[in-house]
């Protein structure tokens, strides 16, 4: 250990000795010692790291699972109608309707899935950058989906609040949560009118229903 | 050596193409055959020699893999790369396209009729094996997709009497399958191949099976049940089956089909060596670890890899054999026994 | 990728630990010195990494749970995707005069039966693959039974290649 000689002995008076040279072993003792916080501070983000992730990837994996339950069924659904439609021959107005919805909701879930694989790419740098982060995606999210005429406004005031608050972290597939939600009930609520006017059973009627409630 | 296998015909079954596969009808009166031409060919006997019957063309879009009859005969089945099967009707001395069978995301490998008549199989690169039943009307309704192995599936055969159906793979393994609560599901996993098995055949009385692969070898399983057979580990109702016998020493290349005369016992092998085999079991040799000897082997039977290998279901002796090189071989094999 | 500590805190730190060291040593024989400079050094090296393993775990929880959210996003929505495509023919082929329907019902109330038999937001479920082999394996014969048209297959077969 090189920088051990730095270290002033006990019987020397620190200020007697030549300043320059005080500063010298200072410094040194300093970067030593810094280099010595860094290296305990890597390895701790190593463990640290590798003592979370599988929990993060379970957690988020519960989140992500939760969060597509319902699309994923309308989108089901929509395509089993579709199908019988087409094996029907219903009159091509018709299938359009059936078709239309179907693309839309594809879009939809093409959507919320995007949203978490944006999450993943902007993964922060640093601990300091996660409020930046934090901040970019606030922005993103603005770009994309509040400069609407639709947004309440709701929505963005929350994830300004995200920006304030470190201990929560973002979990971006909510940005804009709300209106997604929203577009979603919309989807389910045409769903719904499509089982009715095309004659669909009681019992689907019931089941988005259901979803719609879920 | 005095067995011998001498060539009585050959046919330029697929002319500038290859010549996938040949089967005969359960009578033996027929050989179909098919091709990388996308047709299946029929073929019955004139005399001496062998004549092209019929020509089943505009079922497929790709090559056809193979093809197989029906337990009655009256049907034919083919196997094509277009990701279908066809089921074609014997209508006088012509056949017709009677059903489609969709549903494999890619290249259909095999098809194989059960001897009840009532189910078919199929299975395809997709890594999945479909089984088809068939009603009074023709109408083809699959009851399975099992998605056992992790590769490409070669062969699906079914076993001479029971509901058993056996499969071959690119990855290394051959699994069974049984009926369970309405559904296919894999009883066993045979493994002990170090490369692609390529096919299968089930003796006369179903109680053995042999498996060609690209690692030389032709395996010999034998059914071993629970609590009968000392050295297995059968557990729950699952099956067991060991491997009683290795062929190995006798091919210099991949062993493509493999044939067991329901006749006579005898074992025929197609090789990537362009040669033609024919195995006996040792009559002295213990039936739990019998030893095959090489009866007769034809090198350059044909001028490129033989593809498949097949004994006539009621002539003793009679073997198909064809090739990339586009041509049918037919064999009369003799032996002292 | 790592973190670096910002200047401030690396100062505070410092000048606390320095301050330690310096009641330590006044007055100590060499081996005591000795000693003292190396707990210094562990301590220091200790101090960097309970910072740094608290901020670890942060973005461990962080990044894991980014990964985790997609996969178990996709997985979700490709089975939830079976789910209402069969309850939806189920409901059909209930309420149908068309005969010939029991082996297709049987084939729906299977497949719905079986997506709802496994723990299908649990990662670390030791069976979930099998089980969602089961589940399109299962899928296709439905598709087969209900014939649906070949571009639907096509438009399915894409989700079907979703690596997990």
């Amino acid at each position: 250990m090189s920088w051990v000689k730095s270290i002033p002995s006990s019987e020397d008076d620190v200020f007697d000795e030549d300043e320059e040279d005080t500063n010298l072993q200072k410094k040194e003792w300093r970067y030593n010692m810094e280099k010595r916080l860094k290296d305990g501070f890597r390895d701790g983000m190593d463990s640290g790291k590798e003592a979370s992730l599988q929990h993060g990837f379970n957690m988020g994996f519960r989140d992500g699972a939760a969060k597509m339950v319902i699309v994923g069924q309308l989108k089901g659904i929509v395509s089993a109608m579709q199908c019988w439609c087409q094996l029907q021959q219903l009159d091509p107005p018709r299938l359009a309707s059936v078709t239309e919805l179907l693309q839309i909701i594809v879009r939809h879930e093409d959507t919320m899935i995007e949203r978490m694989q944006m999450a993943q790419q902007h993964l922060p740098a640093s601990v300091g950058d996660i409020t930046d982060c934090i901040s970019d995606l606030s922005v993103q999210h603005v770009d994309s989906c509040c400069g609407g005429v639709h947004c309440s406004g709701k929505s963005c005031h929350r994830s300004e609040g995200a920006k304030e608050d470190n201990s929560t972290f973002p979990c971006p597939s909510t940005h804009c949560s709300l209106s997604m939600e929203e577009n979603l009930k919309q989807l389910l609520k045409s769903c719904m009118n499509l089982v009715y006017e095309l004659d669909f059973p009681e019992e689907l009627l019931h089941h988005v229903k259901q979803l719609m409630s879920a | 050596m005095k067995d011998s296998l001498t060539a009585l015909c050959k046919l330029s079954g697929h002319p500038d193409s290859r010549c996938w596969f040949v089967a005969w009808n359960p009578s033996g009166t027929l050989l179909a055959s098919c091709g990388g031409d996308r047709a299946v060919r029929v073929w019955g006997r004139e005399g001496d020699s062998w004549v092209c019957k019929s020509v089943l063309q505009d079922g497929h879009q790709r090559t056809v893999r193979k093809v197989t009859w029906s337990p009655c005969g009256n049907y034919l089945a083919s196997a094509s790369f277009d990701a279908t099967a066809c089921i074609w009707r014997k209508k006088d001395d012509d056949f017709e396209c009677v059903t489609v069978l969709e549903g494999h995301e890619n290249e259909v490998k095999c098809v194989a009729w059960a001897p009840s008549g009532s189910l078919l199989a199929t299975c395809s690169r997709d890594k999945s094996v479909w089984v088809w039943e068939v009603d009074e009307e023709d109408e083809y309704e699959c009851v399975s997709v099992v998605n056992a192995h992790t590769q490409d599936v070669k062969h699906v055969t079914w076993h001479p009497t029971q509901e058993l159906l056996a499969s071959a793979s690119y990855d290394n393994t051959v699994r069974l399958y049984q009926e369970e609560d309405d559904d296919w599901v894999c009883k066993a996993t045979l493994e002990g191949h170090t490369s692609t098995v390529w096919s299968l055949a089930f003796d006369a009385s179903g109680q053995r099976l042999a498996s060609c692969s690209d690692d030389r070898t032709v395996k010999i399983w034998r059914e071993c049940l629970p609590g009968n057979e000392p050295g297995t580990d059968t557990v729950g109702s699952d099956l067991s089956w060991k491997c009683i016998c290795t062929l190995s020493g006798f091919h210099s290349r991949t062993i493509y089909d493999v044939a067991w005369c329901r006749l006579t016992g005898a074992l025929a092998t197609a090789c990537g060596d362009d040669g033609v085999r024919v195995f006996r079991e040792d009559p002295t040799s213990d039936p739990m670890q019998p030893t095959f000897f090489l009866s007769v082997h034809m090198p350059k039977a044909h001028s490129q890899d033989v593809n498949c290998i097949a004994w006539n279901t009621k002539e003793a002796g009679l073997l198909a054999s064809c090739s990339d090189d586009g041509e049918i071989i037919i064999w009369h094999y003799q032996s002292e026994a | 990728m790592w973190l670096v500590p910002n200047s401030t805190e690396v100062e505070l730190l410092f000048g606390v630990t320095c301050n330690f060291f310096i009641t330590m040593a006044s007055g100590c024989t060499s081996e005591d010195l000795f000693d003292a400079i190396i707990m210094a050094d562990d301590r220091f090296h200790d101090e960097g990494f309970q910072e740094g393993f608290d901020k670890g775990t942060r973005q461990g929880l962080i990044e894991g749970r980014n990964h985790g959210a997609t996969h178990g996003a996709r997985l979700s929505a490709e089975l939830s995707f079976y789910y209402g495509f069969a309850f939806t023919w189920k409901c059909i082929f209930q309420d149908s005069p068309e005969p010939r329907t029991r082996k297709k019902l049987k084939a729906l109330e299977n497949l719905l039966a079986l997506i709802q038999s496994f723990p299908h937001d649990d990662p670390q479920y030791g069976n979930l693959q099998e089980d969602v082999g089961k589940v399109r394996a299962k899928f296709r014969q439905v598709c087969s039974l209900v014939n649906v048209p070949s571009d639907f297959r096509d438009y399915v077969s894409k989700g079907e290649e979703m690596s997990f």
